[in-house]
């Protein structure tokens, strides 16, 4: 009998529990904000990325579980003149010359389209538990980390350099200097 | 003499008779009442077995204690630079909005109908401001020390919505790689209306124009005339 009563109030307590719902007012989404920035993209990079973990059986788990994603996104790199004193120039007015020192080149955008996501390959066995959305979630943020960390090796930055140059050289020759010289902050 | 004795020999019997019948039947109680309780021993032992078996199955197959979830690592891959274009988007605004995206289905099952709940927390950020790749060769004139500047129409060049803008703040449920996507665009397209309704362009014209002119009058020029295509003086 009271291991009887004992299972009605643990059956009881989980209807209870799936049962509760919350409920999302339309007051949540004030979170907005506007503000000013002043970057120069100079060069856009299409990039692809599989990002894959193998959660294998060890002396406490039983079976396998692997799960496979393929990601693509766009990195725009250039230089940020938002603060004030971000560049500096000097103009030689006799000679018609000036050399402008800019930032060094940064990566301004990492965009990862979450429609280009895909969920390529996924196993489970049938002793493991599934992969849960934080859990993927989780893993391609890691992904997205290990992008960031790679960066540097693509050569982005470099390209964002020479296009820039070639930007500033082209509207400062436009206004009318004649010998024209940039330079970059060291990062 | 003889019936004395005989009387004390009935007696012995009549004792001896029943005090071994009390003394039977209490040994056939104790067996009996032994025997259930190692039965009901048993029984307990059994049912312990099968609950922690029942626990063990679960935690495997649905992980009830949430063990490892965080231990999970991706391995090394490369990545692949497919494409690489030179652009000129000079970037004057940004647009930022946290908002939450709610799901709900309800799944059918042999015992009872759940509901199953995702709430997704996404911030998002907008990136607006004007395309100078479009400017053509008449668009920047000088006239002595005035710079006179037709600025394309600004637009909006990206909505960002990374893996590490997103949380899975309820997940009631199971819920699939697509259906998370689904929301998550959703929001994202939410955020780039919400944008335009705050007026990101509007903010990207002042702060593009107020950047240029600095950036002009920083090369020795004192008036800077900015007009932006479709704007109204």
């Amino acid at each position: 009998m009271k291991i009887f009563t004992g299972l009605l109030v643990l059956c009881a307590s989980v209807g209870l529990f799936s049962c509760s719902k919350g409920n999302l007012t339309d007051e949540f989404n004030t979170k907005m904000q506007n503000a000013s920035c002043a970057e120069l993209g100079s060069v856009e990079c299409r990039i692809s990325k599989v990002i894959k973990a193998d959660d294998n059986a060890s002396w406490y788990k039983f079976g396998d579980r692997k799960i496979l994603f393929e990601c693509k996104g766009t990195i725009k790199a250039g230089v940020d003149l938002s603060e004030k004193d971000s560049y500096t120039d000097v103009i030689d007015e006799k000679t018609n010359a000036i050399t402008l020192t800019l930032p060094a080149p940064k990566v301004l955008a990492l965009n990862m389209d979450p429609e280009e996501t895909k969920l390529v390959y996924e196993k489970v066995s049938a002793t493991r538990f599934d992969f849960s959305s934080v859990e993927r979630t989780d893993l391609l943020r890691q992904g997205e980390q290990s992008i960031k960390e790679d960066l540097g090796k693509t050569g982005i930055l470099e390209e964002a350099e020479k296009n820039s140059t070639l930007f500033f050289t082209a509207m400062l020759s436009q206004l009318g200097f004649k010998q024209i010289t940039i330079n970059y902050k060291k990062g | 003499m003889d019936i004395k004795e005989e009387i004390k020999d009935t007696l012995k019997e009549t004792i001896k008779e029943n005090i071994g019948g009390q003394v039977k039947d209490s040994v056939v109680g104790t067996a009996t009442s032994a025997f259930f309780g190692q039965l009901k021993v048993y029984l307990y032992i059994g049912l312990a077995i099968l609950a922690l078996l029942c626990v063990v199955f679960l935690q495997f197959k649905y992980n009830i204690f949430g063990w490892g979830e965080s231990s999970l690592k991706i391995d090394k891959t490369a990545l692949v630079v497919e494409q690489t274009k030179k652009i000129q988007e000079f970037t004057s605004a940004q647009f930022y909005e946290e908002t939450a995206i709610k799901k709900e289905r309800v799944d059918s099952g042999m015992v009872y109908n759940s509901n199953c709940e995702l709430v997704v927390l996404v911030h998002g950020t907008v990136r607006a401001g004007f395309n100078l790749s479009k400017l053509g060769s008449n668009d920047i004139v000088v006239k002595g020390d005035t710079v006179y500047l037709k600025l394309p129409k600004p637009e909006i060049f990206d909505v960002i919505v990374n893996p590490s803008n997103y949380e899975i703040f309820i997940e009631d449920g199971k819920w699939g790689h697509e259906e998370v996507t689904e929301a998550v665009a959703r929001a994202k397209k939410q955020i780039e209306e919400d944008a335009i309704k705050n007026n990101v362009l509007g903010t990207a014209t002042k702060s593009g124009k107020a950047k240029l002119t600095e950036l002009y009058k920083s090369f020795g020029f004192n008036t800077i005339n900015i007009e932006v295509c479709g704007e109204n003086k």
